[in-house]
């Protein structure tokens, strides 16, 4: 699903590497959690995923998709086929719930009974049916997130890459937004979790890989970490 | 190219228009003090190109009207000047190729018009004195030129020492004939018209100026405004056009309105000032035909509210391709 070779990457100013060879290969349906101190690259890793950068060096492929292939006005296309998260939520503060999540629908060209049809169970499914029209300062930030995660979760991705989600939340909302990504990954979408939370790591016993410095230090698999 | 790029349908491409439309003006009425002041700035430039057109409209077709109509120019030959020499010049002057048309009015004709038009009281002295008209009256050739500038070859003609000394006057550029100076009247008209344009030019190339910057900032301002927006946009994978488009269609909302305000503003001014340029002896067909014949009208509202839009939407691609840039 993912396929990461040998990638390598050095910003213009720094000529440090941010990523320095990396090779990862993550396989569909696969629960993967990304882990690393500040400045470990992960970051990096997840924006070149996500083609807002492009790596110095090596090759990554996603579904089947060579990214050197990718040209400039398709990259909205790609990143249609991805959902992200952010630890920041990146909501839409003028908009409710459901205008947030119908917004990623939008922008893909779904008609309004499309919208009408999917939307309210996708709000079901994240739990949010009693507050569809609450804006989001109207909202917690475990609500925030799991409206992030409806509006990631829409379109229905086979990949799902998650950025820190749990950063600006409690132990309670932070474990409920992990137990939502599980069940996502048990739908069969891939999710790539970066996290610096060790206590995720330890509770989700899945795969884990660690960087520091840009490199990978570590790839422990499923139950591998303790 | 990988297997991303694909066309999307019709019906879905509509939808996606109409979103940006919708968008576009939500954006105009949530920034409404800037678009007010963008459509006003617009609409000063638009009224002022507009007012200047209609200004060198009237003008030259002011000059073209004294040129043909008001313009011609009458010879009067004395009243003994044999029948055979006043056919002649005549048939000479017909043969210039200036000429339109001559006209001839013998000394008969000339007091039979004198009569009409002469008061009762003028009649009666006339009789009374018992003066002949015909007898003291000249004989009248009334010419009809072409370019009322360019005289030389008709003055070759005319005043030809054959006929020369039948010449009474010529009238009423006597002076300006002789002289072989051009006409002041059509020169100062055409000087005027000139000027305007030329002011018109000017002014509406400052204001233009304006109006991009002010426009140019307005979508700039919109697009600061509204950066963490476009963030998240940019990230869940909206395309560019449909990022882009919303700031567009407000920059072209700023035009098309302000091409209204300045056809409505337009046509309220020409109407009220139209019977007054009429009295002031200016020609005023053209500025009514074009301004209140449908076709014309109709090709006149369009070309005015395009003109805004064209100016609107070239300063805001120009913003949007240096703000809006990923």
């Amino acid at each position: 699903m993912i396929l990461i070779d040998r990638v390598t990457k050095i910003y213009d100013k720094s000529e440090q590497h941010s990523l320095d060879k990396v090779s990862l290969h993550i396989k569909p349906g696969e629960f993967v959690v990304l882990i690393g101190a500040s400045g470990a690259g992960k970051s990096t890793l997840l924006k070149l995923l996500t083609r807002e950068i492009t790596p110095t060096a090596g090759k990554i492929v996603i579904g089947g998709l060579d990214y050197d292939d990718i040209l400039e006005y398709e990259v909205p296309a790609l990143r249609r086929r991805i959902g992200t998260i952010f630890q920041d939520f990146k909501l839409l503060p003028n908009r409710t719930v459901f205008e947030n999540i119908s917004f990623s629908l939008e922008i893909s060209g779904a008609s309004n009974k499309e919208i009408q049809t999917i939307v309210p169970k996708m709000i079901q499914t994240v739990g949010l049916a009693a507050k569809r029209d609450r804006f989001p300062d109207e909202l917690s930030g475990g609500e925030k997130q799991r409206v992030a995660i409806a509006r990631a979760m829409v379109r229905n991705p086979k990949i799902l890459i998650a950025d820190e989600p749990t950063g600006n939340l409690d132990i309670k909302n932070s474990a409920e937004i992990i137990t939502l990504l599980s069940q996502i990954n048990k739908s069969g979408t891939t999710v790539l979790l970066v996290t610096h939370d060790i206590n995720i790591v330890k509770t989700l016993k899945r795969r884990t890989i660690a960087l520091d410095h840009g490199r990978v230090v570590s790839d422990a698999p499923a139950g591998g970490v303790a | 190219m990988s297997s991303l790029h694909q066309n999307l349908p019709m019906r879905r491409k509509m939808i996606m228009r109409k979103r940006i439309a919708t968008r576009g003006l939500t954006n105009f009425i949530r920034n409404s003090w800037l678009s007010a002041a963008a459509v006003i700035v617009m609409s000063i430039t638009l009224f002022t190109v507009f007012m200047a057109s209609v200004a060198t409209l009237v003008l030259n077709d002011t000059v073209d009207v004294l040129k043909t109509e008001k313009l011609d120019l009458s010879l009067y030959l004395k009243n003994d000047t044999p029948e055979n020499i006043y056919l002649m010049l005549k048939s000479d002057i017909a043969k210039d190729d200036n000429v339109l048309s001559v006209a001839l009015t013998t000394s008969e004709e000339m007091a039979q018009k004198a009569l009409e038009s002469a008061s009762g009281e003028t009649k009666q002295a006339i009789d009374d004195v018992g003066i002949d008209l015909s007898e003291t009256m000249p004989i009248g050739i009334s010419i009809k030129v072409k370019n009322i500038s360019d005289l030389d070859s008709l003055r070759g003609v005319v005043l030809d020492d054959y006929y020369r000394s039948y010449i009474d006057e010529v009238n009423y550029y006597d002076q300006q004939f002789y002289n072989n100076e051009n006409d002041r009247t059509v020169s100062t008209i055409t000087d005027w018209a000139q000027k305007v344009q030329l002011f018109g030019l000017i002014l509406g190339g400052i204001f233009l100026f304006i109006t991009i910057l002010v426009i140019f900032n307005t979508i700039r301002m919109a697009i600061f405004a509204r950066k963490e927006e476009i963030e998240m946009e940019k990230l869940i994978g909206a395309e560019r056009y449909y990022i882009r488009g919303p700031f567009l269609v407000e920059a072209e909302l700023y035009g098309v309105l302000a091409g209204i305000i300045t056809t409505i503003g337009g046509y309220v001014l020409v109407s009220s000032i139209n019977p007054w340029l009429e009295s002031q002896g200016m020609a005023i067909d053209i500025l009514q035909k074009i301004m209140f014949s449908l076709p014309w009208c109709i090709l006149l509202v369009i070309g005015t509210i395009f003109v805004g839009w064209l100016i609107a939407e070239i300063s805001a691609r120009l913003a949007v391709r240096k703000y809006l840039r990923y």
